[in-house]
C-alpha cells in the first residue's frame, strides 16, 4: 500500500486530483498506447468515437500487471454493439486491491456520418483508500474522428470536458488528445498522438503493426514523457483475437497485458 | 458559341460550386485563419478584416472590377486574373456568376474561391435617379449596436486601487455603427464607440459629445471626372503603401504570393473604431484624361499626447482614455496632413508621383534611447516618392521609392506570377534607410515600422491539385543599425513551409511549419550589452470536417519553441470547435487547452466572433479557453449575436496587470450584438 501511493506520488502531479491511465487493451499497449486512430472492440478506453466506425457487436477483455508492484494491476471489459443509429458500448475498469482502488462504469455512443464518426461517454468513477470512504464523480469524453482518405485517418478529442472532480476545489485532469494514423493496404499501420493536460509536460506517442500471415500481427510503440517503450504480437480466428504486449515505463517499469476479443456475429473486417 | 457555354454551365449550377466555400462566413473565417495564422504582433488586421467582411456583404460587378480590386481578395493567381479580364474583353459581360466556369484556365475550385467576392449586376437592377434618391431606396444597408462586458470586477473599479488606476467610466463597452453603400458607386458609413472605462459625457471643452470616439464618411464614385469623393474618415493607399498604405497587408502570411503585393487602390472610406491611423477630411480623386488621374487629399484631426511644454515625445494610438493620465493626453495634438498624387495608367502599366506633408500642432521630440540617439525631432514631415505596377504576361512588377525631405528613403520591388500554371513565385526586395519615416506607412517589412532594413523575400506556391497545394516563403534581413532590444547591428531569417491538403469535398487539412531566427540582447557577466540569436519555431496542424451539411468540426494542434542563449522555452494550444446551423441559429462551440512557458511562446489563435468584429487572442499561461457563440436570426431584417467567452487559467489567481488585474483565475467576457436591415 505504502508502495503503490509513494508510486502514485511519483508519476502524478501534486496539484491536481489524479487517476491512473484508463487507456487499456494489448493491442493499444504495443503500439505505445497511441491507439486514438485504431478502431477496434477495445475503442471505448481510447477514442469513443471509433465505435462508430465497428461492423460487428464484440466483447473485449483485457489485464494487466506489473510484477514490480503487486497490487496496481489494471482489468476492463466491455460490449459494444452497432445499431442502425450508432453504435451504443458499455464497459467496466478497475485499478488496484484491497487497500486502493480506483473502478468505473463507463457508457459510449458514437454516431458515424459518412467518414466522420463522433462519439460522446459518460463514466460514473469511484475511489476507494482503505479506511477511508469511497469517493465518487461523473465525467464526460467527447471524441471525433475523420477517415481523409481510406489509407489516413485523424482524430481528437476532450476526456473530462467537465472539469468534473471529487470536489469542486480537486478537479480531475481534463485530457487532449489529437491523433493520426496511416494504414498500407499491405496491413502494415503506423499511429501517432499527442496528449496532454495541464500541469504534465506534452506525451508524445508513436507505434506501429505489421500484418503477418493475414491472420498475426506484430507492434511496437515508443512514447516520452515517461519514456515507454513497448512491443507485442497478436492473433485473431474469424471471431477471437487475442494480443499481447509487453511495455517498458521509465518509472513503473516493466507490464504485461493480455486480452482477448470475441467477435458475435459474422463479418471478418474490423 | 458563348451561348452553348452558358446553357452548359447554368444546366447544372450545383455540380460544381462546393456549398461550404461559397458561404460567405465560412470563406471570412477560413481566408483570416490563412492570413493571421502566424500573426506575431498584435497587428492592425481588424480593418483587413472589416473591409474583406464589405467585400462580401458588397459583391462587386464581376463585369465591372478592376484588376487591382480582383487582388485585393488575394485569392486569385495573376494568371487567374488575366484569365478573367481576357474572357471578358473578348465575350463581352458575363451573364451569371455561374459562367466564371467558362473561363479558359479557371476549375470550379477557383470559381468556388472567388464567387463570395463577386456578382453579377444586371443593367436593369443598376439603380438611377438623385444620388440623395438613391441612398435612400438602396436595400444594402446596416444598422449595428454591440455590448460587450468583462462579468469580473477590474481593480481599476475596486476601493484597493490607487487614484491614478481608476477608470473615469464604466466597464461597458458600447458600439454602433450604420452604413449604406453600393459598391464602386456610393457609401455613407457612421460608427460611435466607447472603450470600457471612458465616459460618456457631454461636455464640448474637453471635446466630449457623448461617445468618446465617432468616425464618419461619405464617399460618391464614377461621377464623370469625378472618380471618387470621400468626404469624412477616409484611409489611403498608393503603391506599395511606403508612403500611404491602408489596411491591406498583413506582412508575411501563409499566403506566401498574392500576400506580398499591395494593391494601388486610391482613397477607401475608413469605418474601424481603432482610433488613429486614418485621416479625416476630404479625398477626391479626378480623370484629368483617359490615362491620368489627379489624387488630392487634406486631412485634419486630434491625436493623443502628453505634452511636456511645446513637444511632445510620441503619439498615443491606444485610443483608449479611461484614467486621469489617459483622459489628459487626449486630442491633445493637432495634426494636419495634405498630399497630391498624379497617377498615369495605362493597359500594363500604372505609375504615379506622390508628395505628401504631415504638420502637428506641437513639436515631436521623441526620447533619445541607446538605439536610437538620433529620433526624429520637428513638427513636420515632408514626404515625396513615386511607385510603378507593370504587368506582362501572368507577371506583374510593383515597387515604390519614397524620400523623407532632408532625411533618409524607403525602397521596396517585387515581382510575382506563374512561373508555369501550377507554379506560383515571388520576390521582393526593400531596403529602409534609418531615418526614412512615413506615419502611414504599411509595407512589408519585418520590424513594425519600414526603418533600418534590408531584406530579400522569396515565396513560392505550388498546386499540385485542386486537393493539394505547398506553399512557402524564405525571407532574410539584415538590420544595419541598433534596434529595440538588439543593440548591435543585426541579421536574421524566417522561413515557413504550409501544405494544405483537402482529401474530400467536406474535408481540409493544413500542416505550417516556420523557423525564425533573430537577434535579442542577453544578459551578460560583463556590463556592456551583448546580443544572440534567438530562434523560434512554429508548428500548426488543423483540421476541418463538415460532418453533414449542418455541423463542422475543426481541430488543431500548435505549438512553439524559443531558444536564446542557453534557455528554450515551450509553448502549445490544442483547439478543438464545433458548429452547428439550423435554419435561423447558428452556433459555434471552443473548448481549447494552452500551456505556455512564457511570452515568447504565446500562442495567437484565431477565434470566431459576432458579425464584423475580430478576435485573435494570444493564449499564454497555462488554462482553458472556451467560447459559446450564437446567431439567431429573428426574421429577414433582424439578427442577434451572442457571445460569451470564458478563460480559465491553473496557473495564477490575478489576471492581468495594472488597472485591468482581475482577482480569480478565470474571466469572463459577454458581447451582445443586434443588426437590422432595411
Amino acid at each position: 500500500m505504502h508502495r503503490l501511493i509513494f508510486i502514485l506520488l511519483l508519476i502524478n502531479s501534486p496539484s491536481v486530483a489524479q487517476s491512473v491511465s484508463t487507456r487499456l487493451g494489448a493491442r493499444a499497449a504495443g503500439m505505445g498506447n497511441a491507439a486514438f486512430t485504431l478502431t477496434d472492440p477495445s475503442s471505448l478506453f481510447h477514442n469513443v468515437a471509433s465505435l462508430g466506425f465497428l461492423t460487428d457487436p464484440s466483447v473485449f477483455f483485457s489485464y494487466e500487471i506489473l510484477p514490480a508492484l503487486p497490487g496496481a494491476d489494471r482489468r476492463a471489459a466491455a460490449v459494444n454493439w452497432p445499431l442502425s443509429f450508432g453504435t451504443l458500448a458499455a464497459g467496466a475498469f478497475r485499478f488496484g486491491d484491497d487497500l486502493y482502488s480506483e473502478q468505473f462504469l463507463t457508457a459510449g455512443f458514437s454516431h458515424r456520418i459518412d467518414h466522420t464518426a463522433l462519439g460522446i461517454k459518460t463514466n460514473f468513477l469511484q475511489y476507494r483508500a482503505d479506511g477511508f470512504g469511497p469517493q465518487t464523480a461523473l465525467t464526460i469524453d467527447v471524441a471525433g474522428l475523420t477517415q481523409l482518405t481510406p489509407a489516413w485517418t485523424i482524430g481528437a478529442g476532450i476526456f473530462n470536458v467537465g472539469q468534473a472532480g471529487l470536489t469542486p476545489e480537486d478537479p480531475l485532469p481534463v485530457v487532449f488528445v489529437a491523433a493520426t494514423s496511416w494504414k498500407s493496404p499491405e496491413g502494415a499501420m503506423l499511429v501517432a498522438e499527442a496528449e496532454k493536460q495541464l500541469d504534465m509536460p506534452l506525451q508524445v506517442k508513436a507505434g506501429l503493426e505489421v500484418t503477418l500471415f493475414k491472420k498475426m500481427f506484430a507492434r511496437a510503440g515508443i512514447g516520452t514523457n515517461p519514456l515507454i517503450l513497448s512491443g507485442g504480437v497478436g492473433a485473431k480466428t474469424t471471431r477471437l483475437q487475442f494480443d499481447f504486449a509487453s511495455s517498458y515505463q521509465s518509472v513503473l517499469g516493466l507490464s504485461y497485458q493480455a486480452s482477448a476479443t470475441y467477435r458475435i456475429q459474422k463479418n471478418k473486417k474490423s | 458559341m458563348k451561348a452553348w457555354l452558358q446553357l452548359l454551365v447554368l444546366s447544372f449550377p450545383c455540380a460544381c460550386l462546393g456549398q461550404q466555400a461559397s458561404d460567405p462566413g465560412d470563406m471570412l473565417d477560413r481566408l483570416a485563419d490563412e492570413l493571421l495564422a502566424t500573426a506575431e504582433e498584435d497587428v492592425s488586421y481588424e480593418e483587413l478584416y472589416e473591409t474583406l467582411t464589405h467585400l462580401l456583404a458588397n459583391p462587386a460587378d464581376i463585369n465591372k472590377v478592376s484588376r487591382e480590386q480582383l487582388r485585393t481578395v488575394m485569392v486569385l493567381s495573376e494568371k487567374e486574373i488575366n484569365e478573367l479580364i481576357a474572357y471578358r474583353e473578348e465575350f463581352g459581360p458575363l451573364l451569371d456568376v455561374l459562367e466564371l466556369q467558362a473561363v479558359p484556365g479557371w476549375t470550379a475550385e477557383t470559381v468556388s474561391r472567388v464567387a463570395p467576392f463577386v456578382r453579377v449586376i444586371g443593367e436593369e437592377s443598376r439603380v438611377s435617379g438623385e444620388t440623395l434618391k438613391r441612398i435612400g431606396r438602396e436595400t444594402n444597408a446596416y444598422l449595428l449596436a454591440r455590448y460587450e462586458r468583462t462579468l469580473e470586477t477590474r481593480r481599476a473599479y475596486r476601493p484597493e486601487s490607487d487614484s491614478a488606476q481608476r477608470y473615469a467610466g464604466s466597464p461597458d463597452k458600447f458600439y454602433l455603427r450604420c452604413r449604406v453603400a453600393r459598391t464602386n458607386e456610393f457609401s455613407l458609413g457612421f460608427t460611435a464607440e466607447k472603450d470600457p472605462g471612458e465616459i460618456m459625457a457631454w461636455d464640448p471643452t474637453q471635446r466630449l459629445y457623448g461617445f468618446d470616439f465617432y468616425s464618419g464618411h461619405l464617399q460618391l464614385q464614377r461621377r464623370g471626372r469625378l472618380e471618387n469623393l470621400v468626404i469624412g474618415d477616409f484611409q489611403c493607399q498608393f503603391g506599395q503603401g511606403l508612403q500611404l498604405g491602408s489596411a491591406f497587408g498583413l506582412g508575411k502570411t501563409a499566403q506566401t504570393i498574392t500576400g506580398i503585393r499591395r494593391s494601388n487602390l486610391g482613397f477607401l472610406p475608413y469605418m474601424s473604431a481603432s482610433e488613429s491611423y486614418y485621416l479625416r477630411g476630404v479625398a477626391a480623386s479626378f480623370r484629368v484624361t483617359p490615362s491620368v488621374r489627379l489624387h488630392l487629399f487634406g486631412s485634419q484631426k486630434r491625436q493623443d499626447a502628453t505634452l511636456r511644454g511645446d513637444h511632445f515625445r510620441s503619439i498615443q494610438s491606444s485610443g483608449l482614455h479611461r484614467t486621469a493620465s489617459e483622459r489628459a493626453a487626449r486630442g491633445q495634438i493637432s495634426d494636419r496632413d495634405i498630399g497630391v498624387a498624379i497617377q498615369f495608367q495605362s493597359r500594363r502599366l500604372d505609375f504615379g508621383i506622390l508628395a505628401t506633408e504631415k504638420r502637428w500642432s506641437k513639436t515631436l521630440s521623441a526620447e533619445p534611447t541607446a538605439y536610437n540617439q538620433e529620433p526624429f525631432r520637428g513638427a513636420s514631415l515632408v514626404n515625396t516618392g513615386a511607385y510603378l505596377n507593370a504587368s506582362w504576361a501572368n507577371v506583374t512588377l510593383f515597387g515604390e521609392f519614397a524620400q523623407t525631405l532632408t532625411r533618409g528613403n524607403g525602397f521596396t520591388a517585387g515581382i510575382l506570377g506563374n512561373l508555369t500554371s501550377q507554379l506560383e513565385a515571388a520576390w521582393l526586395y526593400r531596403n529602409f534607410q534609418r531615418d526614412y519615416f512615413s506615419s502611414y506607412a504599411n509595407v512589408l517589412s519585418e520590424g513594425s515600422t519600414p526603418q533600418n532594413e534590408q531584406g530579400f523575400y522569396t515565396g513560392m506556391r505550388y498546386t499540385f491539385s485542386r486537393r493539394l497545394s505547398v506553399s512557402g516563403y524564405f525571407d532574410y534581413f539584415r538590420f544595419p543599425w541598433l534596434r529595440y532590444r538588439v543593440y548591435r547591428p543585426s541579421e536574421g531569417s524566417e522561413w515557413l513551409i504550409r501544405v494544405d491538403l483537402a482529401p474530400s469535398r467536406n474535408t481540409s487539412f493544413y500542416f505550417q511549419l516556420r523557423e525564425e531566427t533573430k537577434a535579442r540582447n542577453v544578459a551578460g557577466e560583463s556590463t556592456l550589452f551583448e546580443t544572440a540569436q534567438g530562434q523560434k519555431i512554429n508548428l500548426w496542424i488543423g483540421g476541418e470536417f463538415m460532418a453533414t451539411a449542418n455541423v463542422s468540426l475543426k481541430s488543431r494542434i500548435q505549438g512553439s519553441r524559443y531558444s536564446l542563449g542557453s534557455t528554450t522555452t515551450y509553448g502549445m494550444a490544442m483547439v478543438n470547435e464545433a458548429s452547428w446551423k439550423q435554419g435561423r441559429w447558428s452556433i459555434a462551440f471552443r473548448y481549447a487547452l494552452f500551456d505556455t512557458d512564457d511570452y515568447e511562446n504565446r500562442q495567437y489563435v484565431y477565434e470566431r466572433d459576432v458579425w464584423l468584429a475580430t478576435s485573435l487572442p494570444a493564449y499564454e499561461g497555462s488554462g482553458f479557453r472556451n467560447y459559446l457563440l450564437v446567431h439567431y436570426a429573428v426574421s429577414r431584417k433582424v439578427d442577434l449575436w451572442l457571445r460569451w467567452g470564458r478563460t480559465t487559467y491553473t496557473d495564477r489567481t490575478l489576471i492581468g496587470t495594472g488597472g485591468d488585474e482581475i482577482t480569480g483565475n478565470a474571466r469572463n467576457d459577454v458581447k451582445f450584438q443586434l443588426r437590422i436591415r432595411p
